[in-house]
């Protein structure tokens, strides 16, 4: 029936009024921002808006766009299938220090040292890093099924569990430290079949980027999880029971979905996804591991899922805005001195007019829904 | 409405939690008024470390040395609120990483692939960094101060700019000889490394050439804040910790090598009435003419500081890349003789010095000459121990 | 002696989406009297309140308030507003700060200037004190003071405000017999006072103890009121568990087949450790019969049924089905076992209001390999089209399968739950409350549907609060109260009364006065 296809293409419309409108409104306060900072300069202002834009045409800044976008995307994923099912991990921060730490001692110590099996060699790592990261949620999600303990609270607890651990392992048992060579401290380096090959190099220069851009074969990992999670999401009963438990869970305990599984089950994946959350960085950029790597991806991965609705394909383009917004506020400093942290705060303010208006356009369109059943049922 | 609550509250913590490692970076910059016409000959980088412009230390030392660059070169430095701009022969730029440095790399390469020739890294924090971008640009040439790396690994573009930190500490350590009246005296290290123990070594060896009463054991005390890096340079009340200890038993100078954990040390002295040696900057200037009550009264009790010239080493590498369009040296190092290093006289402690100021730069002539040769590790001060006799 | 009406709410509507939780009410107090407002869980009366207190505004309706010796027709915002008019009202959950005086507690967010004067609200309060005999000590912690105490600086806290209207809800649920009778004495106070009081409740002797005049709710509408003189405790419960709709489905003469569910000496534990909700129950339906359990509601009901759905472990007992023993088996079994379930509150648990009707179609058998492949794999197009056989089968109002569940009208929601769970492969239905909230159209056809089970020759297990509903339908009906069935009562030929069945689920306690007028009760509002 035609009629009814339009309306389902209206409803999607409308629901990504929420997201529109939160750019559209935090691109009219980054207006005014850097006016201040600029000290009333329109045309400084303008030309900031110019290098946003020219953020977009550069290749090598498409580059960076995908390369910053990546661990996001895998951060937002894993945020996404404990959002889905009610559970809010905050963890994936800690998650992904140990996921990356337990991938690190396995290049360190038990990897194939021949160049040849450098493939086998990355599959182990995935497959470690998501049992390190598993590991990590699996505390929270057990003191919250057997003991109701909030997932927030041990998460967090967590979180500085993890960073300690890691630092305790580098600074210890893995210290790559010889002396005087470094003070930044770190793990010893990992053999040369482990580390993640360049996709410049996989593609032997038909690539679009430059050499330098840090993109490695973590990327097709991230692919992969993508098309992975949205299959379970949306094609399996495992993701349907999720999103049971999620939506209502006394009406999932009486389908006879037991709810402490699937809550028990969605913590475990979302860990062991946000294991692998930064080996770009580990495996591809640095070649050894440190506490002192890149922070905060795991809160920007809640971000990415809330602003990408949980939906896997919203998660690839919020991360994508992210790594614009990135990308575009290295150009900004760059080239007109303006603080970095300017981004943040935008990153930030978006996130809570999409809130707001996703509130308010989530009951517009029930309503909505709800008149047009009812007049075309004839039903009071 | 549950839900709705739930997000916010997510919310509120992944805001402030997240964004807590992003406090201010970048104060704003006027557009310079030098951008000349013609391009320049020469395009310098400079990432400093955390802190800045305005740190009163290390990165302000850096930045002297871009102006003097540009005075004795005839460059400018972009984007500028000082203006600073003699001439169109070298464009500089620098940029400062956000709280918590995580984009240091970043900044890096934002210079790399502008086009600058000279990039360079203020700090050892950019040991790794440098090592990861320079693999990227071999077209550009690198710099790092204070850090470097083993000749197996070291990068065919990267200057390492390292201090002679044990001759500056030599004399300081004179000094100390001097001006003990309980015949002992302490040295605190950030932490048990081998670049902190060539601060050590020439500030032992600097006091027991002088005083024979410090060549006896004991006479001089030493202690490290900690092993984990992330206590060891910022840890004021442990540093006082240790000072105070250390006066108790009996020293009346102590030398830290130990960067922010030194306050520490400066407030024990001033508690226990006694004296400290500060480093890198001239500590005792910068305290003295603080707008804080107790920073002064610190100042008072610091006699002089190991000087630590970055200006000298960023300008030194600059002019090498401007005469001859390329750096060969893997390693400069900067001893007194190229002024890299030296102690703080200045018009608070000139009172103080005045009486051993020729006994001291005579001993920095004697360094200079190569008359004495100052040790830097262990085994070396051993045998310069025995060649002083008891 | 009671007065003149002070307050007056008229014609009071309030929709919820997919109920009709306010419907037409009128009510009203007169000065100086307790009017007590009674019903079943889910009635009606704590909306009609929340309208009164300013936190839900009326759809339709007027509330008056005396003014001046006048009725003037009002309108609350908020709370704020209500108590400016002089109400107050006492929540069944204490709205307390712990941590804080008592004197703290009463005088916050009517304090009377921005610099506490402590003095003078410390003289103000002992004078509502002495007045009203409510004494609690003002100095100490709320925390440390008993429920009792506690409830009595709500009580205070409202007088504090000014209220000249006082609503109590369930203000005994959390009492000791001895505190409720100190209660009433306090209560009996205010009203010499010349307060007025608007006393919920459903504990009848209560009712009968403290008010002047009886409202009754039931569905939504307020069904009778009436003078103390005027009521017995059987006729409030008539009235509150309902009256002879106007519907008479033919009942189908089937003959009973083999056990279907058997349950033996079965004892589940409440949500209160140590308190047994089902003790020791035993009962069994046969094929093609109806087994109604009456009772008001908490005496059991609720556990009974999640245990025999696993949702609920049992303490003792055993539960079988066709002689299979399911006792403490998870839910997910007890279904492929044959069990269907109508929940009782379809919002909380039978469907997903954000998912489309095509996903909640399947809920408890969406791993069948009918609509999954290898039990993971979701098949789109088997699941859509058992949707639309539901849909057409149960005569659901909907443009498609497609649209999501909270779109339909709360009938046609039920229709399709109940549909659902006909439509599984099933030889035990538990259906509870299964009419609850729609409309008589729908309650017909569901009738229609359970009857048509039986005729199909399953067992029903019928629960429900609509005691017209468990007479017309059930053919053996037992009686729950404080967890044990205390009656079986045979209905085989519809030929129990309602009278019969309220006499039981008071417990049996109570005469039954066969002059009394409660038979039949025609007081259809």
């Amino acid at each position: 029936m035609p009629k009814k296809k339009t309306n389902n293409i209206k409803y999607f419309l409308l629901s990504l009024v929420a997201p529109v409108v939160g750019i559209l409104i935090s691109a009219i306060l980054l207006f005014f921002l850097i006016l201040l900072i600029r000290k009333g300069s329109i045309s400084d202002t303008i030309h900031a808006f110019y290098i946003m834009g020219q953020t977009l045409t550069s290749t090598q800044d498409l580059g960076y766009i995908i390369a910053r976008a990546e661990p996001l995307v895998i951060s937002g994923i894993a945020a996404a299938i404990a959002f889905r099912a009610g559970v809010f991990n905050i963890g994936t921060e800690g998650q992904y220090y140990i996921g990356g730490l337990v991938a690190s001692i396995y290049a360190i110590y038990f990897s194939f040292k021949s160049p040849s099996l450098h493939w086998l060699n990355v599959i182990f790592v995935v497959i470690f890093a998501m049992l390190g990261g598993a590991l990590w949620a699996l505390i929270p999600a057990i003191l919250k099924v057997k003991k109701g303990v909030h997932e927030v609270i041990t998460t967090i607890m967590m979180n500085q569990i993890a960073y300690t651990t890691a630092k305790y392992f580098v600074n210890g048992p893995l210290s790559g430290v010889k002396g005087g060579e470094s003070l930044e401290p770190k793990t010893m380096n990992f053999p040369a079949a482990v580390d993640f090959h360049r996709l410049y190099d996989i593609f032997h220069g038909h690539f679009p980027f430059p050499k330098y851009i840090p993109l490695y074969e973590s990327l097709f990992i991230a692919a992969i999880i993508v098309f992975v999670a949205y299959i379970i999401i949306f094609y399996t009963n495992w993701g349907f029971e999720i999103e049971m438990l999620g939506t209502n869970p006394n009406a999932t305990k009486y389908s006879g979905v037991p709810p402490k599984v699937v809550v028990f089950n969605a913590m475990l994946w979302s860990g062991a996804i946000a294991g692998l959350i930064n080996i770009q960085e580990i495996f591809g950029i640095k070649g050894y591991y440190t506490h002192h790597m890149t922070s905060g991806l795991g809160f920007d991965g809640i971000a990415v899922a809330l602003i990408g609705y949980n939906n896997p394909i919203g998660v690839v383009l919020a991360a994508f805005l992210f790594g614009f917004l990135r990308t575009a506020g290295y150009n900004l400093q760059f080239e007109l001195g303006i603080p970095n942290s300017t981004m943040d705060l935008i990153t930030g303010f978006i996130i809570i007019v999409m809130v707001i208006a996703s509130v308010a356009m989530n009951r517009y369109i029930s309503k909505l829904r709800r008149k047009e059943v009812l007049s075309e049922a004839g039903d009071r | 409405m549950k839900k709705v609550f739930t997000i916010i509250t997510v919310l509120a913590l992944v805001l402030t939690l997240g964004l807590m490692g992003c406090g201010q970076s970048q104060t704003s910059n006027q557009n310079s008024g030098g951008q000349a016409s013609g391009e320049p000959k020469l395009k310098v980088g400079v990432v400093f470390d955390i802190g800045g412009r305005g740190d009163k230390s290390f990165n302000d030392s850096a930045y002297r040395g871009l102006v003097k660059a540009a005075k004795e070169l005839g460059g400018y430095i972009k984007d500028d609120p000082d203006n600073v701009n003699y001439g169109t022969n070298i464009e500089m730029k620098y940029l400062e990483p956000k709280q918590g440095g995580s984009d240091r790399e970043q900044l890096l390469r934002k210079l790399a692939e502008n086009g600058y020739d000279l990039v360079i890294g203020v700090g050892f924090a950019f040991t790794d960094a440098i090592k990861n971008v320079a693999k990227d640009f071999p077209n550009v040439h690198f710099a790092i101060i204070d850090s470097c790396y083993s000749p197996d690994e070291h990068p065919a573009n990267v200057t390492c700019l390292l201090f002679k930190e044990q001759e500056g500490s030599f004399l300081v350590g004179a000094i100390a000889g001097y001006k003990t009246e309980t015949n002992k005296i302490g040295f605190i290290g950030g932490m048990d490394i081998p670049l902190i123990r060539k601060f050590m070594v020439g500030y032992e060896a600097g006091a027991m050439y002088v005083n024979p009463e410090l060549r006896k054991d004991g006479a001089i005390m030493t202690a490290f804040v900690s092993d984990d890096p992330g206590q060891a340079w910022n840890n004021p009340p442990k540093g006082k910790e240790i000072a105070i200890s250390q006066y108790d038993q009996g020293a009346d100078i102590i030398y830290h090598a130990a960067g922010g954990t030194g306050m520490g040390v400066f407030e024990a002295a001033l508690e226990k009435n006694k004296w400290a040696i500060g480093v890198d900057s001239d500590q005792g200037l910068i305290l003295a003419t603080s707008d804080q009550e107790k920073d002064r009264e610190m100042a008072k009790h610091i006699i002089t500081s190991m000087l630590k010239r970055v200006d000298t080493a960023v300008y030194t590498i600059i002019k090498e890349m401007y005469d001859n369009g390329k750096v060969d040296a893997k390693v400069m190092e900067f001893g007194l003789k190229e002024n890299g290093v030296g102690y703080a006289y200045n018009d608070y402690n000139k009172d103080l010095l005045d009486p051993i100021k020729p006994q001291v730069d005579e001993l920095k002539q004697k360094i200079i000459n190569g008359e004495i040769k100052v040790p830097a590790t262990d085994d070396e001060l051993q045998q310069f121990k025995a060649s002083l006799g008891q | 002696m009671p007065g003149d009406i002070i307050l007056k709410m008229e014609n009071i509507t309030k929709r919820f989406p997919g109920v009709l939780a306010n419907d037409h009410i009128n009510f009203d107090l007169r000065e100086g009297e307790v009017h007590a407002l009674v019903g079943e869980n889910g009635a009606g009366k704590s909306t009609l309140m929340k309208i009164l207190y300013g936190l839900y505004h009326p759809d339709e309706g007027t509330i008056y308030i005396k003014v001046d010796g006048e009725l003037k027709p009002v309108k609350f915002k908020n709370p704020q507003d209500a108590i400016k008019h002089g109400i107050g009202m006492v929540h069944q959950h204490f709205m307390l700060v712990y941590g804080l005086t008592t004197i703290e507690n009463i005088i916050l967010g009517y304090e009377p200037s921005a610099v506490i004067d402590f003095d003078t609200a410390k003289k103000e309060i002992q004078k509502i004190m002495d007045e009203s005999g409510l004494h609690v000590p003002l100095d100490v912690d709320v925390e440390v003071l008993s429920v009792g105490q506690q409830q009595r600086v709500e009580i205070l806290k409202v007088l504090y405000r000014k209220a000249k209207i006082l609503i109590l809800d369930e203000p005994t649920a959390v009492l000791t017999p001895q505190e409720t009778d100190e209660l009433f004495n306090i209560i009996n106070r205010l009203k010499e006072q010349g307060h007025s009081i608007i006393f919920i409740s459903h504990k009848l002797h209560e009712v009968m103890a403290i008010a002047d005049r009886i409202s009754v709710m039931r569905k939504g509408r307020l069904v009778h009121t009436m003078p103390k003189s005027e009521a017995t405790k059987e006729k409030i419960a008539e009235l509150m568990v309902g009256h002879p709709v106007l519907l008479d489905v033919p009942r189908p003469n089937v003959t009973p087949g083999e056990t279907i569910l058997e349950v033996e000496n079965l004892t589940v534990e409440s949500d209160t450790k140590g308190v047994m909700a089902v003790d020791n129950v035993s009962f069994y339906i046969r094929a093609g019969e109806i087994y109604g359990i009456a009772g008001v509601e908490g005496n059991g009901q609720a556990e009974l049924i999640e245990a025999i759905y696993g949702l609920r472990p049992p303490k003792g007992g055993k539960i079988t089905i066709k002689g299979e023993d399911i006792t403490g088996k998870p839910t997910h079994v007890i279904r492929k076992k044959g069990v269907s379930h109508i929940p009782g509150d379809r919002h909380k648990f039978g469907v997903f209001l954000p998912f489309t009707l095509a996903d909640n179609s399947i809920l408890g058998h969406h791993r069948e390999e009918n609509f999954a492949k290898y039990g993971i794999f979701r098949k789109f197009s088997n699941i859509a089209q058992w949707a639309r056989e539901i849909i057409k089968k149960f005569d659901v109002r909907t443009p498609s399968e497609k649209v999501p569940m909270s779109a339909l009208s709360g009938g046609n929601q039920q229709k399709f739950v109940v549909g659902r769970e006909i439509s599984f492969e099933h030889e035990l239905m538990i259906a509870a409350h299964p009419t609850r909230g729609v409309d008589i159209g729908a309650m017909e056809f569901i009738y229609r549907q359970l009857f048509e089970e039986k005729k199909q020759k399953k067992a029903i297990l019928l629960v429900s609060a609509d005691l017209d509903e468990l007479l017309l339908l059930s053919d053996r009906i037992g009686v729950m109260f404080k967890g044990k069935i205390i009656k079986e009562l045979d209905n085989t030929s519809r030929q129990v009364t309602p009278k019969e069945v309220g006499y039981y689920m008071l417990g049996g306690d109570v005469e039954i006065h066969e002059d009394s007028d409660i038979a039949g009760g025609e007081q259809s509002a």
